[in-house]
């Protein structure tokens, strides 16, 4: 049985269109995803879906066997899913540590909370080195090493990263990606989005590929660029008559 | 000559270079696509073009009139008209008020003056009418719908006749059957001699509307050609794809 599994999940915004139209796929535990597709496709619309910021209009989440869709977001968390979401939304005016102990409000124990902090600064050596610092002053890249690093405070089973490297330089795009290589390297389950889709593939073992609102098809993550529908899919399909012949 | 000449442009936020000595044309008669991912600096270059914001270098003509850095009224007198967004303040007015606020200053005043000109109210009714939303005319603009608002800033721009329209996102958050009869007005405006710059994400869209396509990425022009020429180029696809 797939870790997390969705099934012909519909949603949007309010009282909008639907954004995702319906979605299903399934998420194996141990593995690594990237979800790719243009702008619009609902990409991250599913990951807020799954997490619990939206509830589902239709359709089915599953994680471990037991419903999650429509659960509060504290809820989804608890199951262990845990989401990062692109907007990196640190507590400006806590420390790094006490950001990381916000993090894992929901072990309510001290001792574990402590233990948590040590291993993940083990993980993240740079977060060491400004625990008493406060997050507001630390760079685009220390604060996307914070998020994840809380998102992993509760050891969550599944987690779900929108667009790591928004914003970041090149180099330090490198050393988030090698940081998520490493979470699956330690057999964590990984769903990604990402805009540089080659990086997130490269570090990915297998890929969704979302397009208006459902998936369109998935593959090997090292695969699916070959395929000729991504073209169509990034770049659009010409008109039956061409640009040049309309006039 | 091009009707609009835009030439190294150059627009830095802090030490972000948002726009890097961009060129390139609009001809005249043409429906033009900006396209680009996300961060390529489509929205800065339009803003530079409508006097949004004032490019660090560069120049942009158009009608072969230097128009860098002039106010963006000055500028939509020249010829230029864009879309602007629904304000709560607007939402409050009708939407054939709306059509007539966005239009030329003076008529600002008569409006609050209480009076419009029959002129104006006629043209205003025959653009609703043209894009399918003029039974609404008398409602609060802050009724419609997102997709009737989407018509209703087409419609406004096309009051002050401009040579050249720049949209941003036409077709955003719009369902089909609306987007179709959007692009069909696009089409319709362009064939009575009305050029166009678009920013869109919807290829489908771009790819059928345009004549010319420009693609940015990281700040530059990268390649302005036909949709199929844009469409074959793998140089487009890795923009789009990202660097490894």
């Amino acid at each position: 049985m797939a870790l997390l599994e969705v099934e012909g999940v519909r949603a949007g915004y309010g009282s909008g269109p639907d954004i995702l139209t319906d979605v299903s796929l399934e998420v194996d535990s141990g593995r690594s995803y990237c979800i790719i597709g243009p702008n619009g496709a609902g990409k991250s619309t599913l990951l807020k879906t799954i997490a619990g910021l939206l509830r589902p209009r239709g359709g089915r989440i599953t994680f471990d066997g037991v419903e999650i869709g429509g659960r509060r977001p504290d809820r989804v968390l608890e199951a262990g899913v845990c989401f990062v979401p692109q907007d990196r939304t640190i507590f400006p005016e806590m420390t790094v540590r006490e950001n990381l102990v916000m993090g894992g409000y929901l072990l309510r124990d001290r001792k574990r909370v402590e233990a948590r902090i040590d291993d993940l600064f083990d993980r993240f050596p740079r977060l060491a080195e400004r625990s008493s610092q406060l997050a507001q002053t630390m760079s685009g890249g220390e604060q996307q090493m914070l998020v994840m690093a809380r998102a992993l405070m509760i050891e969550p089973r599944l987690i779900m990263i929108d667009e790591p490297s928004l914003g970041l330089a090149p180099q330090i795009s490198n050393q988030i990606f090698e940081i998520i290589r490493g979470l699956t390297e330690l057999g964590m389950t990984v769903l990604l989005i990402e805009q540089n889709v080659k990086k997130g593939l490269e570090i990915a073992d297998w890929a969704f590929v979302l397009d208006l609102g459902t998936k369109r098809f998935e593959g090997s993550a090292n695969l699916i660029l070959d395929d000729p529908r991504i073209r169509d899919l990034y770049l659009g399909k010409l008109a039956a008559a061409s640009g040049e012949d309309q006039t | 000559m091009a009707l609009l000449e835009v030439r190294d442009v150059v627009k830095t936020y802090g030490g972000i270079v948002a726009v890097n000595r961009a060129s390139f044309d609009v001809e005249e008669g043409s429906i033009t696509a900006l396209i680009g991912p996300n961060g390529a600096g489509k929205t800065t270059a339009f803003d530079t073009i409508c006097g949004v914001v004032v490019p660090d270098s560069g120049s942009i003509r158009l009608g072969g009139k230097d128009i860098t850095g002039l106010m963006s009224h000055v500028i939509t007198k020249e010829g230029l008209g864009r879309t602007f967004q629904i304000t709560r303040e607007l939402g409050d007015m009708t939407v054939l008020e709306n059509m007539v606020v966005s239009t030329v200053p003076n008529s600002l005043g008569s409006l609050l003056g209480g009076r419009m000109s029959p002129d104006e109210r006629r043209k205003a009714m025959d653009l609703l009418a043209f894009v399918g939303i003029d039974r609404l005319a008398h409602e609060p603009a802050k009724r419609l719908s997102y997709g009737q608002r989407k018509l209703l800033e087409f419609a406004s721009v096309l009051m002050s006749d401009p040579r050249l329209v720049l949209l941003d996102e036409p077709a955003g958050g719009v369902n089909p059957a609306l987007l179709e009869r959007i692009m069909d007005r696009i089409e319709e405006i362009n064939r009575r001699g009305t050029t166009f710059l678009i920013v869109e994400h919807n290829m489908d869209v771009v790819m059928r509307l345009s004549h010319s396509v420009i693609v940015m990425a990281h700040g530059q022009v990268i390649l302005q050609d036909t949709p199929r020429a844009v469409q074959a180029d793998e140089r487009v696809l890795d923009a789009y794809l990202g660097d490894v």
